[in-house]
């Protein structure tokens, strides 16, 4: 067993590579986790809510990053130690920081702009970097591997601005 | 119960499929629906809500994953139908559609 894991993955930043990114995800994650961990990841709920991140984010590279030029690449790159899953997700493209809008009101049933929630939500930390690239860093607790308490796991970036 | 479309071929990961019985129109969606595979979907829902459907079920348990966009088209269809008087639940919820459903409140709105 391994301290911790990487795993990269690059494809065209464009939305019809989404789910080649996310099965590279899912297949970087159970590979990773196995060699930290030493047994497959701990819950279909945990990598479910991974994958519905980076495919958030990916949407936004794809339709907001890249939209109107030619698209560039984007990486994801997939580290997995002993307390959390970390993903850092870079594109090339128009900047966007999807810290900077506000929650949706849900009871309002809005059409867009969920995506954003949805990865704030499912994810423990969520932090971006302007640039060149454009850097995203998503972090999610393992809810019982190697002591980690489960209470850690799936509260969600978003969650203290819910409960304020 | 009278079968009406059906959208399914090889390589799609999504399907769909109407069937409508008693006033009531049933429409299974299956595989993954997401902002690619939305744009299919898309075009049949907005059909679906010219058409004014007095009752729609949304028969969900063999979509396995949904995203931000699918779900805008299922709120889409949703509020479109609530305003011609129709009506929109959702039925067969589970795993990761379920628990985006939950996160989004829309459990409360469209579980039948």
């Amino acid at each position: 067993m391994h301290l911790s894991a990487t795993v990269c993955v690059e494809a065209p930043g464009d939305i019809s590579y989404r789910n080649v990114i996310l099965r590279a995800v899912a297949a970087a994650c159970k590979a990773a986790f196995a060699s930290v961990c030493g047994r497959e990841p701990p819950a279909d709920e945990f990598t479910n809510h991974v994958l519905s991140a980076v495919g958030e984010a990916f949407n936004n590279i794809a339709i907001h990053c890249y939209r109107d030029r030619s698209s560039d690449i984007a990486r994801v790159r997939v580290t997995i130690d002993s307390t959390a899953v970390h993903l850092r997700i870079e594109d090339y493209g128009r900047s966007f920081d999807p810290l900077g809008s506000g929650l949706p009101d849900l009871d309002a049933l809005p059409e867009s702009g969920l995506g954003i929630f949805i990865m704030r939500s499912l994810m423990d930390e969520v932090t971006y970097q302007a640039g060149c690239p454009n850097v995203l860093s998503l972090s999610k607790h393992l809810p019982d591997c190697l002591g980690v308490p489960a209470e850690r796991a799936g509260k969600g970036a978003a969650g203290a601005l819910l409960h304020d | 119960m009278g079968f009406r479309r059906s959208v399914r071929a090889r390589g799609r990961r999504v399907h769909f499929f109407t069937t409508s019985a008693n006033g009531v129109t049933t429409v299974r969606i299956e595989g993954e629906l997401d902002a690619v595979t939305v744009s299919e979907l898309r075009p049949f829902i907005e059909t679906l809500a010219d058409e004014r459907h007095p009752r729609i079920v949304l028969e969900l348990s063999n979509l396995r994953l949904i995203d931000s966009s699918g779900v805008g088209a299922l709120v889409f269809l949703y509020k479109k139908a609530k305003e011609y008087g129709g009506m929109v639940t959702v039925q067969g919820l589970r795993d990761q559609p379920m628990s985006i459903f939950k996160l989004l409140h829309l459990d409360r709105v469209l579980l039948a």
